[in-house]
């Protein structure tokens, strides 16, 4: 009990007594149903809305991944001097560009003349461990944008003249033995003795700026030397036993595409590679492949998590109306009371529905912080899953989802708050009774909703999408009868239980509701979780984490409602039972029978919840590759 | 005196037609401005149906009533919040159901002004007022349950006229108070009552009630007929 409010024996702001106040005070003086709402309103919207940035993440990650290891595609062919090069590379660009766009990023044009072997080291014959060792002579475009010069410098392109200038990463130079300034001489193939037929000085040593940069192709670079184009072509024309080998390499952008047009990236990389292989052209890549298996991931596991954010949109939906519901009508007394005070019944509406919506607003704020911390928390791990892979492409998807969500809630309070002004205005009148059809209906719309949203994801296994009907269907007829159980009890509870519920069948309806679909959530997430464990690809691992979260998230509100509206119950029927207990009823067997009803509720809903959970598992769950 | 209540041939009935209980059978009453009436009569005769008409929260199912010009029978729903509003006020048998719990006695009698046309300071100043005239000034920032059965019913009677209402009604207001608390109330009441002009309705079990009031009306199975009314106080 509050003596006073504001602390010091003074209320605040008294005279600025308004509606949205009036409608704050009400909504917390009972400080019980108001918490209730708040955590139902905050779990509402935060597991749908955490499942889909997961199942954002889940997507952009797995994409940044497909692309990070098998983003590559390049053009290998043997050419025989620099017109041929020329004109490989204008060809391929030329195809590239007309099928691609800028998916693909050029990094550039590469060739190779080798193996090139060692014969003298400054002047002296080379040891025995380098004259054994082989070099490449490379020609690799743009190479100065994508290594660190350690010693000496690049040369700039396009100089030449006089003694050949090669460079040579770091660790190729230690493990030949060679330093800054040396000069090297060696010729192709042959014996070790043979004589040199090449020389060139070493005037720069580098190391890759970034060590899985694409520049490289996957593997890191290995004992070249690297030199201007000019040159390398020069050197081709002392007889190679091999021809110099010529490589246009390109990686895809994850800028100019996204997880959403994989499939499409996937048919013009194929293409590309169609147009461009013949019997003296390789195309290496592996990106169409990898990226229709990406796709094709990442649609079932997306389904899944869509799935399961309804499922849990609903259910908090459900929860939402029913601690609102509870709060609402432990303030119909005074609700009444204004309207009997003459306040017009819209004013009075005011009140009844700003008062949760402000309690919604607070919970709203902590929801969508509590889903940042939570995708915060989720990078910082490290496994993968990154909110940083997020693009502002991905937010409107989500943004709309949270709005829908909100919109639902908001419409749901205003309607119930509608409910909760629109009777009677006498305040010392009894509450009137619930409109039960209402409530049924409301369950049976929810479970329309879901299958609505579910059903089209279910084109790739249509057998189930019938069963899945069958339950939803089965579910909404097992909540309206929870009555079954009773018909042989002859206890005392259990007479009272079954008059109860044959009185009014659908009182729990609500509890019985968002019970099922925690435990079709729940059972949906068992299911998915069984397939597989803490795998390391980020879609996977994005599915088990939104499996988890929407499980325990949906099972832990279910909890609260379920407490929240049994304890409301046991009030009412405390009072229904007043003369009864007046007349000798132990109040323990109201307290036994509510536990019976209790009993059959939870049995029928969980029965319910389990089958849709099944069955919404067998159709929307995706099989994991081995 | 010109009529403010005028109730003719008033006629109320609860349930349908299968299950219909008579509550009132063809009352009449006239009430002119300032003047009060105690109505007296068994429990279940009608009394608080006749307030609950009277008050606009029932709709009477048969008969004339009419105060303050407005006919509640043909009335709008607008019409009827303004008349609960504007026209009367209502102090309830159990006074906490006329209270907001979780609103101080301050703010309880703020709530009927709100949108009553009055600037925020002159909302206020009225209500401090009253809660004055009615001996609550010092529990002006205590919450209703803070307060004595006595203080409850005076700020019920505070909240009933909060918007100055020219007709007040009134159940069982004496019913929890011992005399002398009762005395001392219904005098504070009369004062207020004769400083805004307005006339009331008070439902009583108490004929020493009726020593407040200008006549009395004694209501029996919904019939009402007037009794001689005792000598006025003091």
């Amino acid at each position: 009990m509050r003596p006073t409010r504001g602390g010091r024996g003074t209320a605040r702001g008294e005279g600025g007594l308004s509606s949205r106040r009036l409608g704050w005070v009400q909504a917390t003086y009972r400080r019980g149903p108001a918490v209730a709402l708040w955590l139902c309103l905050a779990a509402a919207v935060a597991l749908p809305a955490l499942l889909l940035v997961v199942d954002a993440m889940a997507a952009e990650s797995g994409f940044a991944q497909t692309l990070d290891v098998a983003g590559g595609f390049s053009v290998r062919q043997d050419v025989s001097g620099v017109d041929a090069f020329d004109s490989l590379d204008h060809a391929v660009d030329a195809r590239a560009t007309a099928r691609a766009g800028t998916a693909l990023v050029r990094l550039g044009g590469l060739a190779a003349l080798g193996p090139l072997r060692v014969q003298t080291l400054r002047s002296a014959p080379a040891s025995a461990a380098v004259a054994r060792s082989t070099v490449t002579a490379v020609y690799a475009e743009h190479l100065a944008a994508h290594v660190t010069v350690v010693a000496g410098e690049l040369p700039p392109e396009g100089l030449a003249g006089g003694e050949t200038a090669v460079t040579m990463p770091l660790a190729a130079a230690d493990r030949l033995e060679m330093h800054l300034s040396d000069r090297v001489c060696g010729n192709f193939g042959g014996a070790a003795n043979a004589q040199a037929a090449w020389c060139a000085r070493i005037v720069g040593l580098w190391r890759p700026l970034v060590e899985n940069d694409p520049f490289w192709g996957g593997a890191p670079s290995g004992l070249e030397l690297a030199m201007g184009r000019f040159d390398l072509f020069e050197l081709a024309k002392l007889g190679p036993p091999h021809p110099l080998q010529a490589t246009i390499r390109y990686w895809a952008s994850r800028d100019a595409a996204t997880p959403g047009g994989a499939a499409a990236l996937a048919g013009s990389v194929a293409a590309l590679t169609a147009d461009l292989r013949s019997p003296q052209r390789q195309v290496i890549t592996r990106l169409d492949r990898s990226l229709l298996a990406f796709a094709a991931h990442e649609r079932r596991v997306s389904a899944a998590l869509d799935a399961l954010a309804a499922l849990v949109a609903v259910l908090g939906l459900g929860a939402v109306g029913l601690a609102a519901d509870r709060l609402l009508d432990g303030q119909r007394r005074e609700l009444a009371l204004l309207r009997a005070r003459g306040w017009a019944r819209e004013r009075a509406w005011l009140v009844a529905f700003e008062g949760p919506g402000l309690v919604g607003l607070t919970a709203a704020a902590a929801a969508i912080g509590g889903c940042l911390l939570a995708a915060a928390a989720l990078t910082a791990t490290g496994t993968g899953l990154s909110a940083l892979t997020l693009r502002p492409s991905d937010v409107p998807g989500m943004l709309a989802a949270v709005v829908v969500v909100a919109t639902a809630l908001v419409a749901l309070l205003a309607a119930l708050a509608a409910r909760a002004v629109w009777r009677d205005p006498r305040p010392s009148a009894p509450p009137a009774g619930r409109p039960q059809g209402a409530t049924a209906a409301a369950g049976a719309a929810a479970l329309i909703g879901i299958a609505a949203l579910v059903l089209p994801r279910l084109s790739d296994t249509p057998p189930a999408a019938p069963a899945l009907g069958v339950v939803l269907l089965a579910a909404a007829v097992a909540l309206g009868v929870p009555v079954a159980r009773l018909s042989r009890m002859a206890t005392v509870p259990g007479a009272l239980a079954r008059l109860q519920l044959e009185r009014r069948p659908v009182q729990h309806a609500g509890a019985a509701f968002v019970l099922m679909l925690a435990a079709a959530a729940a059972v949906f997430a068992a299911v998915g979780l069984g397939a597989g464990l803490a795998s390391e690809v980020p879609l996977w691992l994005a599915l088990d984490v939104g499996l988890a979260a929407g499980a325990v998230g949906g099972l832990l509100l279910a909890a609260a409602v379920h407490r929240v509206h049994f304890q409301s119950a046991e009030r009412r029927r405390r009072r229904e039972y007043g003369g009864l207990l007046a007349h000798g009823l132990p109040p323990g067997q109201v307290g036994r029978s509510l536990a019976v009803e209790q009993a059959v509720v939870a049995g029928t809903s969980l029965l319910a919840g389990c089958l849709l959970g099944v069955v919404l598992a067998l159709a929307v769950l995706p099989t994991r590759p081995a | 005196m010109s009529a403010l209540v005028r109730v003719s041939g008033l006629t109320h009935s609860y349930g349908s037609d299968s299950d219909r209980v008579l509550a009132l059978r063809h009352v009449d009453l006239a009430l002119g401005a300032g003047e009060r009436v105690a109505v007296m009569g068994r429990s279940g005769s009608g009394k608080t149906t006749l307030l609950n008409v009277l008050a606009g929260l029932e709709t009477p199912t048969g008969g004339l009533v009419e105060i303050a010009g407005l006919q509640l029978g043909q009335a709008t729903r607008r019409e009827r919040e303004a008349h609960r509003r504007g026209v009367t006020g209502y102090v309830w048998q159990r006074p906490e159901d006329g209270l907001l719990p979780g609103l101080t006695a301050l703010e309880n009698v703020l709530v009927p002004m709100v949108g009553s046309g009055r600037s925020r300071r002159e909302r206020v100043n009225r209500a401090v007022r009253l809660l004055g005239v009615l001996r609550l000034h010092e529990r002006v920032h205590d919450l209703p349950s803070r307060l004595s059965p006595e203080e409850t019913e005076r700020l019920a009677v505070a909240v009933a006229l909060a918007n100055g209402p020219r007709l007040l009604l009134a159940d069982e207001l004496t019913a929890s108070l011992d005399w002398a608390a009762a005395a001392e109330l219904l005098s504070d009441l009369l004062d207020a009552l004769e400083e805004i002009s307005a006339a009331a309705v008070v439902v009583t079990h108490d004929p020493r009630v009726a020593r407040y009031v200008d006549r009395v009306l004694l209501i029996s199975d919904g019939v009402a007929v007037p009794v001689p009314v005792p000598s006025p106080v003091g």
